[in-house]
């Protein structure tokens, strides 16, 4: 380079073409946040076998093949075992081994109730898919029937014990919740297939049962969901409440009573969101796997509450983007109600007598924001029922 | 192994800091237009890190931001027609150097230097301007213009020679 000094002398100008220190940072920053929103994953480094495992390959072929057989093998069926329905070969590796190993895996008692309801979630889709195949038994559906249970059970107890102040506790109420009433509305319909309860018959008992099914699930939920329906009670008489605290608090309580009391509204909608967009996607495979045993007019019935389903979820979000949660949570609770609505449909092969259920509630005003409740923290020991799986 | 995902962006941060003036330079000098070139600079890294995500490693993080931009200053030419310097100037009162952070000294400086490297053919300019305010090596250069070693030192030999004549003639005509 020594050699073109001269000439590096006379273009040295150049070198004052540079970026000024705030150009510089503002695009470094820029490119900063571009990372953060489209970082490297992991599945796509290349990954490449190290030498030392073909050393060792090399040294003992037999022991590492048989340890790469046993691992391809039970990774292999593991997999493919998760899709396995109650009757197939593989469903008591689903339950009883990876299921259990997920379960190990979850340490907190948070963990351990999202993981709990996770499993009365499946247990739920399993039975919407036997369903839908026309294979439910009585004994599959009551042994379904009682692990959902089991699993609600479990994760109220986990639940209890989690800190109830804090968001994440709202949004695994919510799951119990919907979970809770989707159990006792599956169970029903499955029942009028299974005893081949269809026609007039069938929606008779089905009407008849729905204030039984409303008893039911308020028992059933009792335990668990009671602190959420003081929670309701108290966000809907928060409005009083706030009215007659305003005089005596300063204004900068009666805002943060406020915004957590929306904080709770927003985490419910939003995890209402998730479970509806889950259950949109298992409702349409319910409904296309039912198509071949259902009446065409129940079919193009169903499809319509679905495309009802994709509308209130729609409106939800347009709501939650706007802040108004509980309008947003009115939409998506709809929208659950129909899917519940649509197994009635596709299992008693005839249109619902009734329109849908709606979920009135009594909106608050909007300038008034209800307050949270905080729970008293009660630990209680958690004893797990213990139940054979199949 | 790759590396780790922290290291990527670690590397590409570093190499941003190093070589963020040197793309801008090479940019500007390109195109003259100061907007277009810091534009430029940010596509060019902005594609390079799209490389890294989809896990294809960079060795050499000089010569690769290098070819980069010269791919986009290639394709930014044949979406829009040339325009020289002098009309840039006498148009658009054209500052490629930050007016509000420099003296007008150094502004000269700069626009004799700019003249000087204007006046060397296109197939000479990017490799003397590569090697000599830059600092890449002749392989390096040969990477980022794709041509061969032997043709960027030929070029290189040719330029500075050109760049000398046109030194010296300038001298004797002061005497």
């Amino acid at each position: 380079m020594e050699k073109h000094n001269d000439i590096k002398k006379e273009l040295k100008g150049l070198e004052h073409i540079r970026l000024s220190n705030s150009e510089k940072q503002s695009i470094r920053n820029t490119l900063t946040e571009y990372i953060s929103y489209k970082p490297v994953r992991s599945e796509n480094i290349n990954v490449t076998v190290s030498q030392r495992f073909w050393f060792v390959w090399m040294r003992r072929p037999m022991p590492v093949f048989a340890a790469t057989l046993l691992f391809l093998v039970g990774g292999t069926t593991a997999v493919a075992a998760e899709g396995a329905l109650p009757g197939d070969i593989l469903y008591p590796i689903k339950v009883s081994v990876n299921e259990e190993v997920r379960a190990a895996f979850a340490l907190s008692n948070e963990a351990k109730a999202n993981w709990s309801i996770a499993r009365a979630e499946r247990r739920l889709e399993e039975a919407t898919l036997l369903s839908a195949d026309g294979r439910l038994t009585e004994e599959t559906k009551q042994a379904l029937d009682t692990h959902i249970e089991d699993y609600t059970n479990q994760a109220e107890l986990f639940a209890q014990n989690t800190e109830r102040t804090n968001g994440r506790f709202v949004a695994l109420a919510t799951r119990i919740e919907i979970a809770l009433n989707a159990r006792d509305r599956i169970t029903r319909a499955v029942s009028e297939a299974t005893m081949g309860g269809s026609g007039i018959a069938a929606l008779e008992a089905r009407s008849a049962r729905s204030f039984d099914a409303d008893a039911g699930v308020a028992s059933e939920a009792a335990l668990f969901t009671e602190p959420m329906m003081q929670m309701e009670t108290a966000s809907f008489a928060a409005d009083e409440a706030i009215q007659a605290t305003a005089l005596s608090k300063s204004v900068p309580e009666v805002q943060e009573q406020n915004d957590a009391a929306l904080a709770v509204e927003r985490i419910r909608a939003q995890t209402q969101l998730t479970t509806l967009r889950d259950r949109l996607k298992s409702t349409h495979v319910f409904v296309e796997r039912a198509q071949r045993r259902i009446a065409e007019s129940s079919y193009e019935r169903a499809r319509e509450e679905i495309a009802r389903m994709e509308t209130l979820l729609n409106e939800g979000v347009d709501a939650l983007a706007k802040k108004e949660f509980v309008n947003a949570s009115m939409s998506f609770q709809n929208a659950l109600q129909i899917s519940l609505d649509i197994h009635d449909i596709v299992n008693s092969g005839v249109a619902p007598i009734q329109p849908p259920r709606k979920v009135e509630f009594e909106t608050p005003a909007s300038d008034v924001i209800p307050a949270p409740v905080h729970l008293p923290l009660e630990i209680a020991p958690v004893e797990i029922p213990k139940r054979p799986i199949f | 192994m790759a590396l780790p995902s922290h290291d990527i962006e670690r590397m590409f941060l570093q190499a941003y800091d190093e070589y963020a003036d040197g793309i801008f330079r090479f940019c500007m000098v390109k195109v003259s237009d100061r907007e277009k070139a810091l534009d430029l600079m940010h596509d060019t890294f902005t594609r390079v890190w799209e490389y890294s995500v989809k896990g294809k490693e960079i060795d050499n993080w000089k010569p690769f931001l290098f070819k980069t931009a010269h791919n986009l200053i290639i394709d930014y030419y044949r979406k829009k027609k040339t325009v020289s310097l002098d009309k840039m100037e006498e148009e658009t009162g054209f500052a490629p150097v930050d007016t509000t952070h420099t003296s007008a000294e150094v502004q000269a400086e700069y626009n004799i230097a700019l003249r000087k490297l204007h006046q060397l053919d296109e197939q000479y300019r990017d490799p003397v301007l590569l090697r000599v305010v830059e600092g890449l090596s002749p392989k390096d250069i040969a990477e980022t213009l794709g041509i061969s070693e032997n043709v960027v030192s030929v070029r290189i030999h040719r330029g500075i020679a050109k760049l000398r004549e046109i030194a010296n003639a300038q001298t004797q005509n002061k005497k």
